[in-house]
């Protein structure tokens, strides 16, 4: 069975104007500065939905190009790959979802000092704490010293 | 599993992460239309909320509305939240058969009285007593109007539970009609209700507003015919991709000619999007891959009553109305 996937797709370039598409990507900038400035105020971030922001594909490549690429790119894997690319604009984050079958499912621009999904809550640390408990009962608990060994303190080599 | 189970209790059970719920709440709001922010609540409301219990009846249908919402990926975001809603009966999907499904519906509709969410897909004949379509020896229109009276909220998924839809086409031999009219007629008990129309509806829509519900337990803004504005406001006409190429005047002459493959519009060729509210272009099929006319292929109308009664799919429109004004974005985007 012939996929959507298998068919060849060909990439031609916009015949819009490069101006044009500079010109009309203003309009995003501008809120991106507003979503960076309301995160120095109040420290609440916010997002910029690109699948419902009216952006032609030619204006998402000029606004990913304008934006630049930052140092830190994250992924993980949660229901499918998510993506977060630092921007050169600091503070921005262009973050891309996607289903377990790799198909792009939604994007957005995150405005935070960390992408929301990325940061771990206190109840999650709480659990880890258990976690970790649990592995160092079982590694003490497993561990059986053979005549010529010692025991070595944890956290030492 | 527990029926006071909470969503995120149940998704958390079957091995999702906190992230992934996240995820999840963060897509689901997009196709939504709501803000990121309103995306945070919904995941704050959603994690709360116990499994509501589901029951879904299909009638005269070709199983086409549950096809697109189980099928479209797996595991999907959409089977997600349909595999944790406590779906109590649904022909296709349940294990069980003959009298205990009757039974385990019954019992679910008791015990959840009030409180439970009921889902048509199919249409309801009245013709000779109901007999076109029965279950279990009990009419379509029986069924149903047993089933509503304990129902909290109806959706009638699809255009045949809508509107009637493919077996209301001429002559309507069975004299199928759909949910709404009943209650309109007064033949079943009216009760809240939402339509998501189309042959069959995008997934994401289905979920969308089951997701909606869950959240606000309440309605969203309903257009004219009872469909969810955020998702049928705009006609697919409003945000289709060759819609440039219709303002200027350049149209396909023929399917795949080599103005088709400029993308010029398909209106000569008898594209419907004009007269069609639907959100085909906006949320797009496969997971956001496409929609008919970016993949050459005109609007046949189908989110639209009596759409195989409008003088054929290739026929062109005679008149156009005049453009929705409205966005083809969210209303709640960051304003530009």
């Amino acid at each position: 069975m012939i996929r959507i996937n298998d068919i060849p797709v060909r990439v031609e370039p916009s015949s819009v104007p490069t101006t044009d598409i500079a010109v009309s990507i203003q309009p995003f900038l501008a809120v991106l500065e507003s979503m960076l400035l309301n995160l120095i105020a109040d420290g609440l971030g916010d997002s910029l939905d690109l699948r419902r922001a009216p952006l032609s594909e030619d204006q998402r490549l000029q606004l990913r190009s304008v934006l630049g690429s930052g140092e830190a790119y994250v992924r993980i894997e949660a229901l499918g790959r998510t993506e977060f690319e630092e921007m050169g604009v600091k503070g921005l984050w262009w973050v891309t979802h996607r289903n377990p079958r790799g198909e792009i499912v939604a994007e957005f621009i995150e405005a935070a000092y960390v992408p929301t999904l990325l940061s771990v809550t206190a109840a999650d640390v709480a659990e880890g704490v258990q976690s970790l408990r649990g592995l160092m009962f079982a590694n003490g608990q497993a561990g059986r010293l053979g005549e010529d060994e010692q025991a070595v303190p944890f956290g030492r080599a | 599993m527990s029926a006071k189970e909470t969503v995120w209790e149940s998704l958390s059970r079957q091995g999702v992460s906190r992230r992934g719920f996240l995820k999840f709440c963060a897509v689901t709001a997009s196709t939504l239309a709501l803000s990121p922010k309103e995306g945070a609540l919904l995941a704050e409301t959603l994690a709360g909320q116990p499994r509501p219990t589901v029951i879904w009846l299909s009638f005269q249908e070709c199983t086409g509305c549950t096809e697109s919402l189980t099928r479209s990926f797996d595991p999907t975001l959409e089977t997600l939240l349909l595999d944790h809603l406590s779906l109590d009966y649904h022909h296709t999907l349940q294990a069980a058969s003959g009298a205990r499904a009757e039974s385990a519906r019954t019992t679910s509709m008791r015990d959840n009285y009030g409180k439970y969410v009921l889902i048509v897909d199919g249409s309801i004949p009245l013709g000779q007593n109901g007999a076109y379509s029965t279950i279990a020896g009990v009419s379509n229109l029986a069924m149903l109007k047993e089933s509503v009276e304990g129902a909290a909220l109806v959706i009638a998924v699809g255009t045949c539970a809508s509107f009637g839809g493919l077996p209301m086409a001429e002559p309507n031999p069975t004299g199928a009609v759909g949910v709404r009219e009943l209650m309109t007629r007064g033949q079943i008990t009216s009760k809240p209700l939402i339509n998501v129309s189309g042959c069959p509806p995008v997934p994401e829509v289905i979920s969308g507003v089951i997701a909606y519900y869950l959240v606000y337990g309440a309605l969203p803004a309903l257009d004219a015919q009872g469909r969810p504005s955020v998702y049928y406001a705009n006609t697919v006409h409003d945000c289709c991709t060759r819609l440039p190429h219709y303002q200027a005047g350049r149209f396909a002459q023929s399917f795949d000619d080599a103005g088709a493959r400029l993308g010029y519009c398909l209106f000569l060729l008898g594209c419907k999007g004009p007269t069609t509210h639907n959100a085909c272009s906006t949320v797009k099929w496969n997971g956001g891959t496409s929609y008919p006319m970016n993949s050459g292929h005109g609007c046949l109308g189908c989110a639209e009553p009596n759409f195989w009664d409008k003088g054929g799919f290739y026929n062109m429109l005679a008149t156009v109305p005049t453009p929705s004004g409205g966005s083809c974005t969210a209303p709640a985007q960051p304003p530009l």
